[in-house]
């Protein structure tokens, strides 16, 4: 939830690139919905029936900590017509993009797109 | 005891040389040194391996060793053999139970996101077409809310 925090509080600046942040995770609509509470800015979506994260490939198994699937961190960067820009994962659960990197990577694969 | 002969000093009994001692605690305080800077890159939100723990943990196993050739006891040697499984430990959680297998999937950059279908979390569906518009989507996976 930390990386959530900095992208809430960060959003003004994806907002100042034409971005809007779009969050996902495998729980259900109900934590997704604590989730859009804590977050406002931030665009929360509830994958609970792995359609998302099994099409796009993202699950990882047994990471959670009662041992289920968590989708494994992983930034998607879309431009306006729905192509894919940029994608990046960690090669550890522990690392995060922080949010400058996120928005230095905007600038470079999206610098023509802001307005 | 005869009179005139000195008791023989027991050796388990005598102090530790000086500089066995600092290594003995300079290596317990490496060792809890490292958790504890974790949490504080937590509680400062870095998101980073935290290399260091383990690393730490290594040298501070390491002094805690050289001061037990010096001075063995029973002790000692299951303090050095518990803070050695926690150490191993500490480098096989980052080294393998971290490691995220790198993106084999078919998101392609210059490409579309293949088909889905999701749930906002107002009830309402996000699927492909929500992505495009007139923004950009930064589209982050988390691992959830624990």
């Amino acid at each position: 939830m930390i990386e959530l925090g900095e992208l809430e509080a960060h959003h003004s600046e994806f907002a100042q690139r034409n971005t809007r942040v779009v969050v996902a995770s495998v729980e259900g609509r109900e934590a997704a919905e604590k989730t859009q509470h804590d977050f406002p800015h931030l665009t929360v979506v509830s994958d609970q029936e792995r359609n998302l994260a099994n099409t796009v490939k993202l699950i990882h198994p047994r990471s959670a900590p009662d041992g289920g699937d968590t989708a494994a961190p992983t930034v998607i960067l879309i431009d306006r017509r729905g192509i894919v820009r940029w994608l990046f994962r960690p090669q550890s659960i522990l690392v995060r993009l922080t949010p400058a990197e996120k928005l230095a990577a905007l600038d470079e694969h999206l610098p023509a797109e802001r307005d | 005891m005869n009179p005139g002969m000195e008791a023989i000093p027991n050796p388990a009994t005598i102090d530790q040389p000086g500089p066995v001692r600092w290594f003995a605690w300079l290596g317990l305080v490496l060792i809890f040194f490292g958790p504890i800077l974790f949490f504080i890159q937590l509680r400062d939100k870095q998101l980073v391996v935290p290399w260091y723990v383990p690393i730490l943990g290594t040298v501070g196993l390491g002094l805690l060793i050289v001061s037990l050739t010096r001075a063995r006891t029973a002790w000692g040697i299951a303090g050095v053999v518990f803070i050695g499984l926690v150490v191993v430990g500490e480098w096989y959680f980052l080294l393998a139970l971290m490691r995220l297998p790198a993106y084999s999937g078919p998101v392609a950059v210059g490409s579309p996101l293949p088909t889905f279908t999701a749930t906002r979390a107002n009830g309402s569906p996000f699927t492909q077409d929500d992505l495009k518009g007139t923004q950009n989507t930064m589209l982050v996976f988390f691992r959830g809310r624990w």
